[in-house]
């Protein structure tokens, strides 16, 4: 019985599958659960997303490297104005676990750069794991071209004996210029000795000021508190560059006539030639100054238009209303005085004007400089230098404005009034007073006696002693002076080159920029914003209209 | 005895299993979709969070200066676009933070398109050191001439810091804020940015 029972079980199909089904429902459960699970999962992309943040947020700083990297090239005297395509002049560089390209457009021209570039547009654009950031600034660069700045440029005031600032009268950066953003201070100097030689008594005076003085100047030669340098020596203090003189003017305007006679005259012959020539060339010169310049003379015009060249005369004067224009290079030696009273010289913007002053100075309510008389116009003061030769006085006053440097080592210049220099003074002795006002441009800084890393000094900070051969600026003498140096230099710059394992490269320029972009641009948000704006009070101006 | 079909107790086993694994399943799906929304909504924090800092970054680092700050805005000297190394109104950029609205916004003066250079000249006018810059703003606001273009939207709390007590000597800028979320608001985040070329103006 037992047997057979047992035999009826196992023979049952039915009985063979009891439980299959419970673990069917379960095993595709747990399946669909898992698949469901794996959906969910698969749904998340947080992983993605934190990448791409950090993705781009390495892409920034990969921008801004390529910033750096791009004002580094510029500071250095790599050839990057003519080493590039179309602009650009890294194409996919490895920097910082992202690539870079770096585009350069030339500011003014809106092309790329050129032999003559100076002011560039720089792009980076930074891509870090497909994700692009981006790092727009402009540059300004200041070639440094080892040339020597001997005329104390550097100083707002250089004299020799004395400064004196009192009333209102002021010193201040020129905000028109390019380079008046330099958080610097300004620098004036002496080479006085005695105590109270400069004197500071101006209420109107906020600008920090450095004084530079002699190391054996007394430690009373101001009572103003600001920051006093010495320098190791007494620097030497040139006279002003030779005014042109007769054999200048031949020699300059004259002498292509001379050669294109084709006389084969012996020397004795083409220096009597010459002479004649400076004589006619003289007499040019008077006439056309002394006619137009003399009002007396019943000729008075309201302009007269000076072409470029080289002018000697014996002094010049413009009384009310007359106003001399200059056209091109032009340089005027006069041996006299020069006398404006509301007058004007006005110098084209490609023009520049050279006036070698033999007398006195006396300026009142007239404009030297650009014809925007506005003093928020800028105007390389280099373009109009005014150069004193001897013990003379030179006085500006009333509401006298002067785009210019003033260079006379023997002179006594005095502002005052409303008088506005814009540019720089060096003389003997200078005065600022009533609301008259120095507002120096950076831009005329270009080291000198003030930087003592400048290659005016050796390596032991000492003068080299050719400079205080040094009597007048003369750029002959400077130049052989400069050639010298650099030779001097060259041979410790082999030094480097053989090292250059171990030395970064020389970044010798200058290189001002404001960043305009960093990593999105702002500015095409605003201008859609605004875009936007105002198209849509148009639409609705428009409706109303209607 | 009848083999056939599934006997009471069977019944009631595969019942009560089916009826745990069923709850088990739900409560396991709802805690996958919570855990979903939750981090969806931490993602949508996280992109949140560092689009207000590439925007405000935007700002910040090209910026020259800070003219002034408060807890809840901050003005900055934009650019230098006149190259006069003074503010005019339209080189500021105030950035905002409305509690209402609960929005940080960007505004700046945007004169009509149909304006002449001149009459531009003429409105743009220059700022000292004596200037409220919280009058200007609202002095162009009251002339309409103001544009705001919204940074980041659902913020509940923003702060403003720098690092210098006299704005125009700051160089950098915290900013401390919290979002909104499905879940709450969220915890305080930092945002901190430098001016990179720091240039004050001449005043």
């Amino acid at each position: 019985m037992h047997n057979q029972t047992q035999h009826l079980v196992y023979a049952n199909p039915a009985n063979q599958r009891r439980g299959i089904a419970l673990m069917l429902v379960m095993v595709a459960i747990l399946v669909t659960g898992g698949m469901a699970l794996a959906y969910f999962g698969s749904r998340d992309n947080s992983i993605a997303i934190s990448s791409n943040i950090e993705a781009s947020t390495r892409a920034r700083a990969v921008a801004e490297s390529g910033l750096d990297l791009a004002i580094a090239i510029l500071e250095t005297d790599s050839d990057w104005r003519t080493n590039h395509i179309e602009g650009v002049l890294l194409s996919d560089f490895a920097i910082g676990g992202g690539t870079i390209t770096l585009t350069l457009m030339d500011s003014d021209t809106t092309l790329p750069p050129s032999e003559s570039t100076m002011k560039v547009d720089i792009t980076v654009r930074a891509i870090v794991d497909e994700l692009i950031q981006s790092a727009n600034a402009i540059a300004t660069i200041t070639p440094n071209d080892e040339s020597f700045d001997v005329d104390f440029s550097e100083f707002a005031i250089f004299a020799q004996s004395r400064i004196e600032i009192d009333g209102a009268a002021s010193l201040l950066h020129w905000s028109a210029s390019p380079l008046s953003f330099q958080e610097q201070s300004l620098l004036i100097g002496t080479l006085a000795m005695n105590p109270m030689s400069v004197i500071i008594n101006s209420n109107n005076q906020q600008t920090a000021m450095e004084l530079y003085t002699t190391s054996g100047a007394s430690s009373m030669v101001s009572t103003s508190s600001m920051v006093v340098q010495e320098f190791s020596e007494v620097p030497p203090f040139p006279d002003s560059p030779p005014a042109p003189t007769s054999e200048f003017s031949l020699f300059e305007n004259e002498f292509d006539e001379d050669d294109s006679d084709g006389n084969e005259d012996d020397d004795g012959d083409e220096v009597k030639d010459r002479d004649e020539d400076v004589v006619d060339y003289n007499r040019h010169s008077l006439q056309n100054l002394e006619v137009n310049f003399n009002s007396n003379s019943g000729f008075h015009t309201e302009q007269i238009d000076i072409a470029a060249g080289t002018y000697v005369i014996d002094n010049l004067s413009l009384l009310p209303g007359e106003t001399l224009a200059i056209h091109g290079d032009v340089t005027i030696s006069i041996t006299g005085d020069l006398i404006l009273r509301h007058a004007a010289i006005l110098v084209d913007d490609d023009a520049s004007l050279t006036i070698h002053v033999g007398g006195n100075v006396s300026v009142v309510t007239s404009y030297l400089g650009n014809v925007n008389q506005s003093i928020q116009s800028y105007m390389d003061p280099s373009h109009l230098q005014l150069f004193g030769h001897n013990q003379t006085q030179w006085v500006f006053s009333g509401l006298t404005t002067i785009k210019g440097e003033i260079y006379a080592p023997q002179s006594e210049v005095e502002a005052r009034g409303k008088t506005i220099i814009c540019g720089r003074i060096a003389a003997d002795e200078v005065t600022l007073s009533g609301a008259a006002q120095l507002l120096y441009d950076p831009s005329l800084d270009h080291g000198g006696f003030a930087d003592f890393e400048s290659s005016l000094y050796n390596d032991s900070g000492e003068l080299h002693p050719e400079l205080f051969q040094l009597a007048t600026l003369d750029p002959f003498l400077i130049n052989e002076i400069m050639l010298y140096v650099s030779m001097l230099n060259d041979g410790s710059e082999n030094q480097y080159v053989n090292d250059w394992l171990t030395n970064p490269t020389d970044r010798i320029h200058d290189v001002n920029y404001a960043l305009l972009v960093y990593g999105v641009d702002a500015r095409e948000w605003e201008s859609l914003a605004s875009e936007l704006r105002w198209e849509s009070d148009k639409c609705i101006i428009s409706a109303v209209q209607r | 005895m009848n083999q056939r079909g599934l006997s009471l107790l069977e019944t009631l086993l595969a019942i009560s299993i089916t009826a745990v694994i069923g709850v088990a399943i739900s409560a396991l799906m709802a805690a996958a979709a919570n855990s979903l929304s939750s981090r969806d909504d931490g993602r949508s924090t996280a992109i949140r969070l560092a689009t207000t800092n590439i925007r405000l970054g935007a700002y910040i680092a090209p910026s020259l200066c800070v003219l002034d700050k408060s807890n809840n805005h901050i003005t900055l000297w934009f650019e230098d676009s006149r190259t006069s190394n003074t503010v005019h109104a339209s080189e500021i950029r105030w950035i905002t933070f409305d509690s209402g609205t609960k929005t940080l916004s960007v505004k700046f003066v945007d004169f009509p398109a149909s304006w002449s250079q001149s009459m531009v000249d003429d409105a743009d006018f220059e700022c000292n050191s004596l200037t409220d810059y919280a009058s200007v703003l609202s002095s162009f606001e009251s002339s309409e001439y103001i544009t705001t273009v919204p940074l980041v939207d659902s913020i509940e709390t923003c702060n403003f810091w720098i690092n210098q007590p006299n704005p125009v000597e700051a160089t950098r800028v915290s900013i401390r804020f919290s979002l909104a979320s499905v879940f709450g608001v969220t915890k305080d985040s930092m945002i901190d940015e430098s001016i990179r070329l720091h240039v004050t103006p001449i005043q």
